[in-house]
């Protein structure tokens, strides 16, 4: 690759714009490899759909393939109209009413979002399970025995879909509620002189025009309903996930779990189909650029209390309530759990994340940069199929990845065998390699999207003027452009750190031997049925998971454009 | 000024890599400490030329030369970071993250620290902006950060200064004071510097040469007077001023108008032409009498409207029907004489404000 154009006449033969496009091409380079590379598990997974499995696969769909699918389904069902009415309900309420309490809501109903939902669905069994509190407490007021009485089984299919709309929900709200705020007041006002109550304004204008926003929260809530593995195995609700984790381990067959992994993929794909077509009819572009504060519609008496009970609700059974049993069952096992080897799960978690998200971030900042310096085709697709994996459930690509790095170990150790006569050993699967890779590979789209957005915030015209003041493209990045992006890339480096404590798939199928961390260390305690042991160590996953929610809601609250103008001119004489 | 070339463009073209097709064989000089402008309507490849000239974007076809050194042309392309022109865009683009002291030296980071040092403030002390040397962007008003912007292009001494709408940014009122101080840090460094802008009365007042674009080509080139006085086409004359038209036939070296037929000189006969007349060249007379002896042509007309403009009083007439057509046409008159809604004046026609051209595919 020619560089260096610095004699006049040394680039013969070709138009300045082939030369130019020839000088750079190692972006493009460098960004293929990188997706060629995070594509890998999903290819691979897709690749076993022709693997013949035989025996295996006929066994499975006969007697359990089926039950996946319809477990599957109904919690999609579930969760997706759970997260949808509580998602938009509250997110309608805190920005388009006034009613007491509604400054704190508009943060609070985040924070069930740093609740891993295997932890608050251990949270609850411990609560609602025969021997547990609430039980108790009921059998000692009424004096009844086993069986006298009916409860609600919660490790069941309608306690895990209670559980991870509970959790998922936010993602419906946070969407809806930027949405709402996006919206001009102008449409709504406009609406309102064309003979529309307020409740009439919101469902025909601003419900259909935040419509593309809700699908997307309604679709990643899916996303992350098919992504979870610890709930729905611990309650025994089977899944795709549960199965592969089973027939990976249990079976030990893994071209068998690939192929499950890849009938899930066909769900995600029409997730995603689904999700664009929402939005692909319905671009919407905002017509108005102007913006006030939105005027409130005043909640008072009965239905100010409804309202502040509709938006405490997800809050105190989301967050309050499992975070508070987490404490006291953390205080009460403190001294046996926390302990140097508690210290060493958390360094485990610590160190994987860091790196983890140090690497996303990276990778991000080139991918981006590449596009920004000369969008190709090439490189626009090579960002997009990078960015997929947050798509992939952890367990997809925890085969995806295990099924190539132990191919590879295998290969390099027969060679080593036979020309050194030693082994290495597992370098690649048996190493934090292939976690930290998987991790890479899922959480990529995290980084990407944080890092390509802030990199949008810097006009062109800066590396123009940079470049006629005499500085290349890579001095321009870290002259001009990090420095810029200094904050923002500490954000995304940060959202990229929680995924990854919480994360629990992928880390089950890929960490070394010996290796657990937090997450691996609460899953494990829970399937002991020892979840006041497990509680400390759940309690610093939300602990951790709490960042982003405070980072999200600082970032949310200044999203609105003219926001400061508005603030600024009311605190005016 | 003498008139040795700095930067030249010869038979430029240029299509964008969508296929738009931006500049056709476009080719002119820019000669030592000259101010020269190109004018146009957006869209008409004014800025693609001057990032062509920056080296922004890769050139199709022709041959660009800055100090009689080919910067590119089919079998050259030399980097922006190596051609070293100054640069000053429309938004300022100033670094938001480095202090005015910084931003005027990122481009000469090369020079010794003193040196560096030494340079930054005799910049800022040029553009008046010593006391900001620590301050950030943000907290400089328009005016302030468009002086940075040119002290930052201006600091490691291009061979040319490109301009793009370096203006047009700034509210009206400030604008007029910001050109005018730029263009004394400009004329007494003696920069050569080429200028984009829409604003025909900008174009006038900071060029020394202008060069009128339209789609991609260069209508015409000349000095400010030229252009006004003397256009060769409808659009450059259309680009200064609105006009008066009318369209006719040519009869024996002379076109027939509501004010009597004129010269046309160099025309054929028969050939069908159109006839602008700036409003400042409808003079009223008021008193309403008959014309002066040897003027060119007069008409009647019946003032429609009056509104009075400033520095001038524009009247808009009924000369009746002409040709078939319903003539409605505008005056523009200095000072303050205000003709009476709805009497008749007479009206002469200004000769040196009136232009025939010939009537091709594209009025």
């Amino acid at each position: 690759m020619t560089t260096d154009a610095s004699h006049p006449g040394d680039l013969r033969g070709a138009s300045a714009r082939a030369n130019r496009a020839r000088r750079i091409d190692g972006w493009s380079f460098l960004t293929v490899a990188i997706a060629s590379l995070v594509a890998v598990p999903v290819v691979v997974v897709a690749a076993h759909v022709l693997v013949p499995t035989g025996e295996i696969w006929a066994h499975l769909a006969e007697t359990l393939l089926l039950t996946y699918i319809a477990n599957s389904l109904w919690l999609m069902v579930g969760v997706g109209s759970g997260t949808l009415v509580i998602g938009v309900g509250t997110a309608w309420l805190v920005t388009m009413c006034r009613f007491p309490g509604r400054r704190i809501f508009e943060w609070a109903l985040l924070l069930p979002m740093a609740v891993p939902a295997y932890v608050i669905a251990y949270t609850y069994t411990g609560l609602l399970e025969f021997a547990g509190p609430v039980q108790e407490t009921l059998r000692s007021v009424t004096g009844w025995g086993r069986g006298d009485y009916w409860f609600p089984e919660i490790r069941s299919l309608p306690g895990a879909i209670a559980m991870l709309t509970l959790v998922l929900y936010p993602y419906v709200y946070l969407l809806s509620r930027a949405a709402f705020l996006e919206q001009s007041v102008c449409v709504l006002e406009v609406s309102r002189t064309l003979g529309r109550t307020p409740f009439q304004a919101f469902r025909s204008v601003a419900l259909p025009l935040a419509r593309p926003a809700v699908a997307t929260g309604v679709a990643l809530a899916l996303m992350e309903t098919l992504n979870d593995f610890g709930t729905v195995e611990y309650f025994a609700v089977d899944t795709f996930t549960t199965g592969i984790f089973r027939t990976w381990y249990g079976l030990g067959e893994p071209a068998a779990a690939a192929q499950l992994a890849a009938a899930l993929m066909v769900f995600i794909l029409v997730l995603v189909a689904m999700e664009r077509l929402s939005r692909g009819g319905g671009r919407i572009h905002h017509t108005s650029q102007r913006y006030r504060s939105l005027p409130r519609y005043p909640l008072a008496g009965m239905r100010g209390v409804i309202a502040v009970a509709a938006c405490a609700a997800p809050v105190l059974l989301g967050f309050a309530l499992p975070g508070g049993v987490l404490l006291a069952w953390a205080i009460e096992t403190a001294n046996e759990m926390v302990d140097a080897q508690f210290v060493s799960y958390a360094f485990n978690s610590f160190v994987l994340a860091t790196i983890a998200s140090l690497l996303a971030v990276a990778i991000a900042v080139l991918i981006a940069y590449g596009l920004r310096l000369r969008p190709s085709p090439v490189r626009t697709a090579a960002a997009r199929v990078a960015s997929m994996g947050y798509a992939v459930p952890g367990a997809v690509i925890a085969v995806g990845v295990l099924i190539p790095f132990a191919w590879l170990d295998g290969v390099v150790n027969d060679w080593t065998r036979a020309t050194i006569g030693m082994e290495p050993g597992l370098i690649l699967s048996g190493t934090i390699c292939a976690v930290t890779f998987a991790y890479v590979v899922r959480f990529l789209a995290v980084s990407f999207n944080a890092v390509e957005a802030s990199f949008a915030k810097i006009t062109p015209h800066l590396d123009d003027a940079a470049r006629c003041l005499g500085k290349r493209p890579m001095g321009i990045l870290t002259r001009v452009h990090l420095p810029i992006m200094g904050g923002s890339l500490l954000t995304a480096g940060l959202l990229v750190f929680v995924d990854v404590m919480k994360e629990l798939p992928a880390t089950l199928i890929l960490r070394p031997f010996n290796f657990d961390t937090l997450a691996i260390r609460t899953y494990q305690l829970a399937s002991d049925e020892r979840l006041a042991d497990a509680s400390s160590a759940a309690l610093a996953i939300v602990a951790v998971g709490i960042i982003p929610v405070v980072l999200l809601s600082i970032a949310i609250a200044r999203s609105r454009p003219g926001s400061r103008t508005v603030s600024r001119g009311s605190k005016g004489p | 000024m003498n008139r040795d070339p700095v930067l030249t463009l010869e038979h430029v073209s240029h299509t964008f890599e969508d296929g738009t097709k931006v500049l056709s064989d476009i080719g002119f000089t820019v000669s030592r400490g000259e101010i020269f402008c190109l004018l146009g309507p957006s869209g008409c490849g004014k800025t693609t030329t001057l990032r062509l000239a920056a080296g922004l974007e890769p050139l199709g076809q022709g041959r660009i030369t800055i100090d009689g050194v080919v910067v590119a042309d089919e079998t050259t392309d030399i980097a922006p970071e190596r051609r070293g022109v100054g640069f000053v865009f429309q938004d300022q683009a100033l670094f938001p993250h480095l202090t005015v002291r910084d931003n005027v030296g990122f481009g000469i980071e090369h020079l010794a620290q003193g040196e560096k040092e030494a340079r930054i403030k005799d910049m800022l002390a040029q553009v008046s902006m010593v006391e900001f040397a620590d301050a950030f962007p943000h907290r400089l008003s328009g005016g302030q950060q468009q002086r940075i912007a040119l002290a930052r292009a201006l600091a490691p001494d291009p061979p040319v200064l490109l301009l793009d709408e370096p203006f047009s940014g700034l509210d009206a009122r400030l604008r007029n004071t910001v050109r005018e101080d730029t263009m004394t840090i400009l004329k007494q460094r003696g920069t050569t510097t080429l200028i984009v802008t829409h604003d025909p009365e900008e174009a006038m007042y900071v060029g020394d040469t202008i060069a009128v674009m339209r789609d991609g080509g260069i209508a015409q080139v000349g000095a400010p007077g030229d252009l006004y006085c003397r256009p060769v086409t409808p659009f450059v004359t259309l680009i200064f001023s609105s006009a008066n038209q009318v369209r006719g036939i040519v009869e024996n070296g002379h076109v027939a108008t509501p004010f009597g037929p004129i010269a046309a000189e160099g025309f054929a006969h028969g050939a069908p032409v159109i006839v602008l007349m700036r409003p400042e060249a409808l003079l009223i007379d008021p008193q309403g009498g008959p014309p002066p002896g040897d003027s060119l042509g007069t008409a009647e007309g019946t003032v429609v409207n009056v509104r009075m403009l400033r520095r001038s009083v524009f009247t808009h007439m009924d000369f009746g029907e002409f040709n078939g057509e319903r003539i409605h046409f505008h005056a523009r008159n200095a000072g303050h004489f205000m003709p009476e809604e709805g009497r008749t004046y007479r009206v002469s026609l200004d000769p040196e404000q009136t232009f025939v051209f010939p009537i091709r595919d594209k009025g």
